[in-house]
């Protein structure tokens, strides 16, 4: 959302020509009160200017710094080690483990959420009666915390108590290691994952669908479009800006995935859930080698910006702004 | 913008002050309105060992008028100590705490060693400590800790099982025993799986103790600082193999990680016997309706064992406390270590006592003449603590944490020998950089 606000108002400003005679005194004053306004919004902007270098600036200036040092107990620099870090990063098999789980978690978690959440999307967007409890339901994943969450998902997936495999029971095949098979857990915090992510996605789809001109609707239905139609030609274009931005988000939340892996898993078993945040999670807190953590930090970041560039890049193409 | 410049300066100063002042934290004991000196606990013990832990705090808390413990549970062994190292050396941080990473607090210079505290008081006698735990909690020479919770991984078996299935418990002492044991569990009294381990690199430390076998080179880090991983011996290999091969017969299951989910299908009778710490003894009476008693983990055919080491954890004093909180701290800490608190922990919990004289009072005498598991684990032959190998690993760099993922490694179909290697040598690769980092 906040991507297409921007780009909009970008167009507009530039759109604005400067007058083309000016005279030097005007121009003297114009350019006063243009400085002036910078300043009053940077005191405006203040607040958040001051949170953001405490809480995001600092630390990620910091993390930079640490990732050229070895660190002791304390988390306290104590060896210079160069590109050390980031040499072991890249060629250490669990990182590379690790990135792999980690892009196939994405491909399972981003396009199954936005197609789940976009039916529901569909079908809460009918006028029925009783239609507001089944959008209070189809959202309520959004106010549930990923460690409530992730704790009656693991109930569910208990290897001989869980209800999974009660029912999977009554048609007598046998139960399945849900979280304790290496070949299934990733898989199982993908669904936790996509349950989790579902309200959120279903409410800012059934958002941009309430905000989309109905007549269109009339006209199409007039011209004799079904619904089938109707959802491919009209809703999903004119959603594009909408589902881009859920994309994006999607992407970045699936990399940054880490209370469900904690709870569920542990990054296990034998590293199949080990997704990158939690892996630098454990180097950092675990084996408290917050230097090599940092570097990984450092890599993870130029990867979702990279990614996110290219999404921005070949996905903006086949957005319709309208 | 020289507004802004100002506030930013302020927030700056702001910081700088608060981080002097955590800095300075030390000279002055906090105390409450009763001027009685306030000491902070911070504790991983959890449902019923948490509750008899909070027991012995309010014991002591009314047995004196100076000293108020205030007693925090803090999760696991690992969440409470990554939260210490976030706050150490700040108001945040406790005075005293139940923990283990004993190298790393030491050579971090984060705790005033027991021994210190023990060679000024004429009360405490060092040589009532069981000597195994003494040789455990000990690091350059002197008592780092103070033992408080010591426990080993046991089987816990279901006794209706054995004997439905004609079972003797007397005879299961080595690997093939244990097979055997667990193959006639299934086929004679109908359980899903003979028996089950937690995946824990933790009870790979016990098995390799009772073999007297080192995870790490240097005595397991108990003659110098470890700088290699060794457990990838043959011996390592044929500990992992036989548990990999239990499990491709189908004879143990996989529940995972966490204790609770182990415990769980053992409870319903769908286990016959789990690996499990002598910490739950009490907690399993309390769920299991079936009657249950505890052996020792087995070793392999033709060795004897070399006695049990235990796990646990031991109570270690932060040389960040003001000196008086300390003092205090280390009053709670020997009340804690006493016989007759011992052996009502003991006989509460599951936990050995790490005093000898424990045994002679009688809330433990009839606790284990009432709980078969808890005389059976109790009258295993500890570890005489003069064979470093036998005791868990003294190391900066944990290897059991390294072993749990080696199991899943295995119970994935990988080869042992493989699988130990890859992970040997990671963790000699982490040794190094540790002692890098950590000892110039």
């Amino acid at each position: 959302m906040t991507a297409v606000d921007t780009k909009a108002r970008r167009a507009r400003s530039t759109g604005r020509a400067q007058p083309p005679h000016e005279s030097p005194e005007r121009r003297r004053l114009r350019r006063r009160r243009e400085w002036r306004n910078l300043l009053s919004g940077l005191a405006y902007l203040s607040p958040v200017l001051v949170i953001f270098a405490v809480f995001l600036f600092y630390p990620a200036i910091k993390a930079g710094w640490l990732s050229f040092f070895n660190t002791n107990v304390r988390g306290l620099p104590t060896v210079f080690a160069g590109l050390g870090n980031y040499i072991a990063t890249l060629t250490s098999d669990g990182f590379r483990q690790s990135l792999v789980a980690t892009v196939s978690f994405a491909v399972m978690v981003v396009p199954t959420t936005m197609a789940i959440a976009l039916c529901l999307a569909v079908l809460a967007n009918e006028k029925l009666r009783g239609m507001a409890f089944f959008r209070t339901v189809y959202a309520l994943p959004l106010a549930i915390s990923a460690a409530a969450a992730a704790v009656v998902w693991r109930l569910i997936f208990h290897p001989s108590q869980g209800i999974l495999n009660a029912f999977l029971g009554i048609f007598g095949i046998s139960p399945v290691g849900w979280v304790t098979d290496p070949n299934v857990a990733l898989i199982s915090v993908s669904l936790t994952t996509i349950w989790m992510h579902l309200g959120f996605t279903f409410i800012v789809l059934l958002g941009g669908m309430q905000s989309l001109p109905t007549e269109l609707y009339e006209s199409a239905s007039l011209d004799g479009a079904g619904r089938w139609r109707q959802l491919r030609n009209i809703t999903v274009p004119l959603l594009s800006p909408v589902l881009f931005f859920v994309s994006i988000v999607l992407v970045i939340d699936s990399f940054q995935s880490f209370g469900q892996i904690d709870i569920l898993t542990q990054g296990g078993p034998a590293g199949a859930t080990n997704l990158i945040v939690y892996e630098i999670y454990q180097n950092a807190f675990v084996h408290r080698q917050v230097g090599y953590a940092s570097a990984q930090t450092v890599i993870l970041f130029l990867i979702v910006v990279v990614l996110s560039a290219v999404q921005f890049r070949f996905g903006e193409r086949k957005v319709h702004y309208q | 913008m020289k507004a802004l410049r100002k506030s930013v300066v302020g927030v700056a100063a702001i910081g700088a002050g608060a981080l002097m002042l955590s800095g300075c934290a030390g000279s002055e004991p906090t105390t409450d309105a009763e001027g009685q000196i306030v000491v902070t606990l911070w504790h991983s013990m959890r449902g019923n060992n948490g509750e008899a832990f909070q027991e012995i705090v309010d014991d002591f808390n009314d047995s004196q008028s100076e000293i108020v413990v205030n007693a925090s549970e803090q999760g696991m062994y690992d969440e409470a100590y990554t939260k210490l190292l976030q706050v150490v050396g700040t108001d945040e941080a406790p005075d005293v705490m139940q923990m283990g990473n004993m190298r790393e607090t030491v050579e971090a210079g984060l705790i005033t060693p027991m021994q210190e505290f023990i060679d000024a008081d004429d009360q405490f006698d060092i040589e009532s400590l069981q000597p195994v735990l003494r040789a455990s909690w000990s690091m350059d020479g002197a008592l780092q800790y103070m033992p408080q919770s010591a426990s080993t991984n046991v089987v816990f078996y279901n006794a209706d099982a054995f004997e439905e299935a004609g079972l003797d418990p007397d005879e299961v002492q080595t690997y093939e025993d244990f097979e055997e044991a667990a193959r006639t569990l299934q086929e004679e009294a109908g359980m899903d799986y003979g028996a089950a381990f937690l995946i824990d690199g933790g009870v790979v430390q016990t098995l390799m103790g009772l073999r007297g076998e080192p995870l790490l080179d240097n005595g397991n880090g108990r003659e110098a600082p470890p700088t290699e991983a060794v457990f990838n011996s043959s011996a390592g290999v044929e500990t992992m193999t036989w548990i990999q091969e239990m499990y491709e017969e189908g004879l143990t299951g996989n529940y995972g990680r966490s204790f609770d989910d182990l415990r769980q299908p053992w409870y319903a009778g769908q286990v016959g016997m789990i690996g499990d710490t002598t910490a739950a003894t009490i907690m399993h009476t309390q769920s299991a309706d079936f009657a249950f008693d505890s052996m020792p983990l087995p070793v392999p055919e033709g060795e004897t064992s070399a006695g049990v080491s235990t796990g646990g954890n031991g109570m270690a004093i932060f040389a960040d406390a003001p000196e008086e909180t300390q003092q205090a701290a280390y009053e709670f800490v020997r009340f804690a270590s006493s016989p007759e608190v011992q052996a009502r922990w003991a006989a509460n919990t599951g936990y050995f006592p790490v005093v000898e004289e424990a045994y002679d009072e009688q809330v433990l005498i009839d606790a284990m003449d009432e709980i078969p598991a808890l005389a059976s684990a109790n009258n295993q032959e500890l570890a005489d603590g003069e064979d470093p190998n036998s005791l868990s690993s003294l190391s900066g760099v944990s290897a059991t944490s390294e072993l749990s993922d080696v199991w899943e490694a295995l119970y994935d179909g990988g080869d042992p020998q493989t699988v130990l290697d890859q992970s040997a040598a990671e963790i000699t690769s982490q040794l190094e950089t540790y002692n890098q980092a950590n000892q110039n």
